[in-house]
């Protein structure tokens, strides 16, 4: 091994982490080199020096000044706990309620045979649609519930309230059906395609469109390029990556104070929800939640924007 | 005997060397996830000297030092509920405390403030008990621990901050390569050599504040 090599190992040497191999290497370089021989001692100097400084304890009631602040907090344990906790026959009796309520309210003709016009109760998804507001006729409440900030009781924008949300098949499923304009007026025929008027363009509906809605996101506001660092690898767990705008893989940092950047969250479905992924942000320091901080609802399969800003 | 007094027991233990059972921190968490408070207590004992120590060394005075290291802890227990331990819980409170570090810093560069302390010593450091023996070439020249503490900040302070946090995580904190891998979530190799890097840095800027006399 040459000096320059053994160079750029003398630290490693140091701790150790060398195979015995190159710890050969090492210490036949520094037997012919005196240069080498002061450089590892000036390393081992300064290690020394760092670590002479000793430990600097936490301040006397520094727990009990914490303990005052945690007792103001509820305690939050894992969901899967709650689960565990509940008895088995309540879990069957709910099963069961559930497929009675499921089987009950399907009609299957529904699915295939368009409701009338201002029906807001149609296709696979009539238990749910069931819920919306009877003065509601186009089903737009649907989109608006899904749409809107997911807010807790606090009225902070919830972890727990956006749990569930990101990745989540059936609500996405939810928001598309009420997005859709009524099926009423859509003919089924295909030939029949160019005939099709949307049903507020018929008479008696309202002259114009249903208002857009613009796509649900989530903004997710960090603080430093490390949460940004840290929200990939937590991407990466759930086999996901973040994208640019366009959906080509995020071409990395750094960032400089005040940037905001538009990152797509590509996430298989199903994976994390967004409050899980809020809540390991800010459990890394990411995010200090506040009354102004934002995440917003969305749906499962639209792509999550999040903006990340140094503000 | 308060609980503090206990805690502080332990820690003399493990000072000096002696093991005392205890559970782990896998338990701990597991504790506290079935409902138990104390638990979290038990972890902020076990940890609270080196996440301050950590901020204390970063941020460079004592109360930003403990509001930062209170901060670390409420997010702690916050989301302790749902840590899944896929990693060790030292090396999450680590980057958590380092995460907070940063983002106080910068709170603070943007707004002007510089420090508002020195980080040499602290009064509760005059007693006997914070004195710890000189190692090395150091004790040859007298320097105490006060003193090692003083030129080491003003040395870190010039470093580059990704070399600063390698030596307070690997040179400070004693942590392993792997540890820190994981922590930075760097590959290995480049802990490795980031932490050669570091310390050369180190041993210049510590060349031109103490003399080579010092370090030699």
């Amino acid at each position: 091994m040459d000096e320059f090599f053994a160079r750029n190992r003398l630290s490693a040497y140091l701790d150790g982490e060398l195979s015995a191999a190159e710890t050969r290497e090492v210490e036949d370089a520094l037997a012919q080199s005196p240069t080498l021989q002061a450089e590892l001692e000036t390393l081992r100097a300064g290690i020394a020096l760092l670590r002479s400084g000793g430990r600097i304890p936490a301040p006397s009631g520094f727990a009990s000044r914490l303990e005052a602040r945690v007792a103001r907090e509820p305690m939050r344990v894992g969901w899967t706990r709650h689960i565990r906790a509940v008895r088995p026959e309540v879990v069957l009796l709910a099963a069961a309620a559930c497929l009675v309520l499921v089987f009950a309210g399907r009609r299957p003709e529904e699915v295939e045979v368009a409701a009338p016009e201002g029906d807001a109760t149609h296709g696979e998804e009539a238990p749910v649609a069931d819920a919306v507001p009877v003065a509601d006729p186009d089903g737009t409440a649907v989109a608006e519930a899904d749409g809107a900030p997911a807010v807790d009781a606090a009225g902070m924008p919830g972890v727990e309230a956006a749990n569930g949300v990101l990745g989540d098949e059936p609500l996405a499923r939810k928001s598309s059906m009420a997005k859709r304009p009524p099926a009423a007026s859509k003919p089924s025929a295909k030939g029949e395609r160019e005939a099709y008027t949307p049903a507020w363009e018929q008479q008696g509906a309202p002259a114009a469109p249903p208002t857009v809605q613009a796509p649900p996101r989530y903004r997710i506001q960090l603080t430093s390029e490390t949460g940004l660092r840290d929200l990939e690898a937590i991407v990466r767990q759930y086999g996901g990556r973040l994208e640019d705008e366009r959906g080509r893989p995020l071409a990395p940092y750094p960032m400089e104070v005040g940037d905001t950047r538009k990152v797509r969250l590509n996430i298989p479905s199903g994976t994390i929800s967004a409050g899980q992924l809020y809540d390991r942000l800010q459990a890394l320091g990411h995010t200090e939640l506040t009354q102004t901080d934002t995440l917003y609802g969305g749906t499962g399969t639209a792509p999550i924007v999040v903006e990340v800003s140094r503000e | 005997m308060t609980l503090g007094m206990i805690g502080a027991l332990l820690a003399s233990a493990g000072s000096l060397g002696l093991r005392l059972a205890g559970p782990t921190d896998t338990e701990l968490v597991e504790r506290f996830k079935g409902g138990d408070r104390h638990a979290f207590h038990e972890i902020v004992l076990r940890y609270q000297d080196r996440v301050y120590g950590l901020c204390y060394r970063w941020l460079g005075d004592a109360p930003t030092a403990e509001d930062t290291a209170q901060d670390v802890f409420l997010a702690l227990f916050r989301s302790l509920g749902g840590f899944r331990g896929d990693a060790r819980l030292s090396t999450w409170i680590f980057k958590v405390t380092l995460n907070h570090c940063k983002n106080r810093r910068l709170h603070r560069s943007r707004r002007g403030w510089g420090r508002t302390e020195s980080l040499g010593p602290r009064p509760e450091d005059e007693g006997p008990e914070r004195q710890i023996a000189d190692e090395g070439p150091l004790a040859d020249h007298g320097t105490d621990t006060r003193e090692a503490r003083a030129i080491v900040s003003a040395a870190l302070e010039r470093l580059d901050e990704d070399h600063k946090q390698i030596l307070l995580l690997r040179d400070v904190e004693d942590l392993s390569y792997e540890e820190i891998a994981d922590i930075l979530e760097l590959p290995r190799g480049t802990v490795k050599s980031r932490i050669h890097r570091a310390r050369a840095e180190l041993a210049a800027v510590l060349g031109r504040r103490i003399g080579p006399e010092d370090v030699r």
